[in-house]
């Protein structure tokens, strides 16, 4: 790792200190509330969902919708706070960065591993709070479609950083568009229980196809092999219109 | 003296916009190089060219004998920029500013202790060290700013206006410490400030419209202004047209205008006594020859060339 990829990370750690309350206790008490709530409230109704404890069932929702929450607010305020300072990254890449891009995969990095490191306190509390059995997971295909989710909201939320200024608007995309992905296309019920034409708009939206991977492969270890092939070329493109969108030197 | 910098016919175009045009020159080791010329005439873009941060359209260069466009990372390394805004980290105090930027540059922790300190202490930053950069004075985040780029001690300095906005007290005491550090440093630095240029600068290039006017020393350029005289007439009323027949006159090399003060740079003492018959009667309230002065060489410069292209 280079000299500007470790500057990074140490901004990166000085920040998550200072603003540890606001930004990684809410990160994770948002999902966990939801969690208790939606468990609390539906265990008793529901009892068992496609043959699991409705506790067990919400797990791999609030794993995935806590990483694609800190994935994509980590680089969208890392982007949009650069545009509201005036090019401060003309100063950041003033420093050890072989080029713009290597800037663009450093930010990108970052916010995979810190929205990891959040869905694995998300992952370690729900599961010890439902007493839920981790034996029948299918390691990797858990870890892929995660690792994918914190992918693709990393470069998601580099191209909406690219473009929209911080502030409240970041704050109602996270509210209004990325948390209701993830609770339509899943994260508390099985999407069969909607009306047949409802469930195929569903079967379509890129966080499904992420939701049902990761559900198959935590509650019945099962690998969906075409929704890892979908995940698989949709990151690819988000990733690659990011990378495009950052642009040459000329931008700066 | 070894060659720290050189540009040959670099041009960039910005859409149908030529901002810097077939532009050619070299910097000389431990000079203190000075771009001057009207805003918009290509100075920053110039720059920040030099500073790999934009890629030129034509031409080719070297700074420190590495390839402009084919090797901008090894001259990153090697340079300190400070453009013209003022680029903070606002999430980050001041102390943690010059941190993330020595880390940026590979400095080690007691390297990068010991510098900060040092700086700190030399510019009266040390009682605003853990402050955020928002609650701070223009003028003092510029000087950190230029404080900033100092801690890597690179051997080329890129600096866009670096003493605007600050107090002179403070100008000062950085060119005291550039010019203690100039063996080791060459810098290249754009101002508007002509005293700033007569008194640091070793050499200068005045540019208008993307193409070089003049090159040479502060003493060439103000050498072959010798035979001219600058004649400052205050009037008591602007009157345009008496204005311009004085511009026109044909003994008047150039003429600015700062309100009710004009000043005129003519071809010898003799012109005095017609530059006077030029004003309108009753127009004219004092007259007052003095020396030539680089600001004077640049207007007549400037004035020159809008006369050629009229």
């Amino acid at each position: 790792m280079n000299n500007a990829y470790r500057a990074l990370w140490w901004r990166e750690f000085v920040l998550y200190r200072r603003n540890f309350i606001g930004e990684g206790v809410l990160n994770l008490l948002l999902p966990l509330i939801f969690f208790l709530f939606l468990g609390m409230g539906f265990q008793q109704i529901v009892g068992k969902i496609d043959g699991v404890a409705y506790f067990e069932f919400l797990i791999p929702g609030m794993v995935l919708l806590t990483i694609a929450l800190s994935a994509f607010e980590t680089t969208s305020w890392f982007y949009a706070t650069n545009r509201r300072n005036q090019q401060w990254q003309e100063v950041i890449l003033m420093g050890d960065f072989p080029n713009k891009r290597s800037l663009f995969l450093s930010q990108i990095l970052i916010g995979i591993v810190k929205s990891l490191f959040h869905g694995l306190v998300i992952f370690l509390i729900t599961v010890f709070l439902s007493g839920a059995s981790v034996s029948q997971i299918n390691i990797q295909a858990f870890l892929a479609f995660v690792l994918f989710t914190a992918i693709q909201f990393s470069a998601l939320g580099h191209i909406v950083g690219l473009y929209v200024k911080p502030g409240p608007l970041l704050g109602r995309l996270v509210i209004f568009l990325i948390f209701p992905l993830f609770i339509v296309s899943g994260i508390g019920w099985n999407i069969s229980q909607y009306t047949p034409v409802f469930e195929k708009i569903i079967y379509w939206l890129p966080t499904y196809t992420l939701m049902h991977g990761t559900q198959s492969a935590f509650l019945k270890g099962v690998i969906q092999n075409f929704a890892l092939i979908v995940t698989i070329v949709e990151t690819g493109v988000i990733v690659g219109v990011a990378q495009l969108l950052t642009g040459t030197r000329d931008d700066v | 003296m070894a060659v720290s910098i050189t540009l040959r016919n670099i041009t960039k175009k910005f859409g149908a916009v030529t901002a810097v045009n077939n532009l050619s020159f070299g910097v000389e080791h431990g000079t203190i190089f000075a771009i001057v010329g009207p805003s918009g005439c290509g100075k920053s873009t110039l720059l920040k060219i030099m500073a790999t941060m934009l890629a030129p359209s034509q031409g080719s260069g070297y700074i420190n004998g590495q390839n402009l466009i084919a090797r901008p990372w090894q001259i990153r390394q090697q340079i300190g920029y400070m453009g013209q805004r003022v680029i903070l980290d606002e999430q980050l105090t001041i102390l943690e500013n010059f941190v993330f930027h020595c880390k940026l540059h590979g400095l080690d922790d007691q390297e990068a202790e010991a510098r900060i300190l040092g700086l700190a202490e030399r510019f009266d930053l040390m009682d605003i060290l853990h402050e955020l950069p928002e609650s701070l004075a223009y003028g003092v985040r510029r000087k950190i700013q230029l404080v900033r780029t100092l801690l890597t001690q690179p051997k080329i300095l890129l600096l866009d206006e670096p003493t605007r906005s600050l107090d002179r007290q403070t100008a000062l005491k950085i060119w005291d410490y550039l010019k203690e550090h100039r063996s080791s440093l060459t810098i290249v630095m754009i101002t508007s400030s002509m005293a700033e240029v007569e008194h640091v600068a070793d050499r200068l290039i005045i540019m208008n419209r993307g193409h070089i006017l003049v090159d040479g020393s502060v003493d060439e350029i103000l050498y072959a202004q010798q035979p001219n005289l600058v004649l400052e007439a205050t009037v008591r009323d602007y009157d345009e047209e008496e204005y311009r027949t004085i511009r026109d006159a044909e003994f008047v090399l150039g003429i600015s205008r700062n309100e009710n003060v004009y000043e005129i740079i003519t071809k010898s003492p003799a012109a005095q006594a017609q530059i006077i018959q030029l004003f309108k009667p009753g127009n004219l309230v004092a007259f007052i020859p003095r020396r030539t002065r680089l600001a004077d060489a640049f207007i007549h410069t400037l004035t020159q060339e809008q006369m050629i292209d009229e």
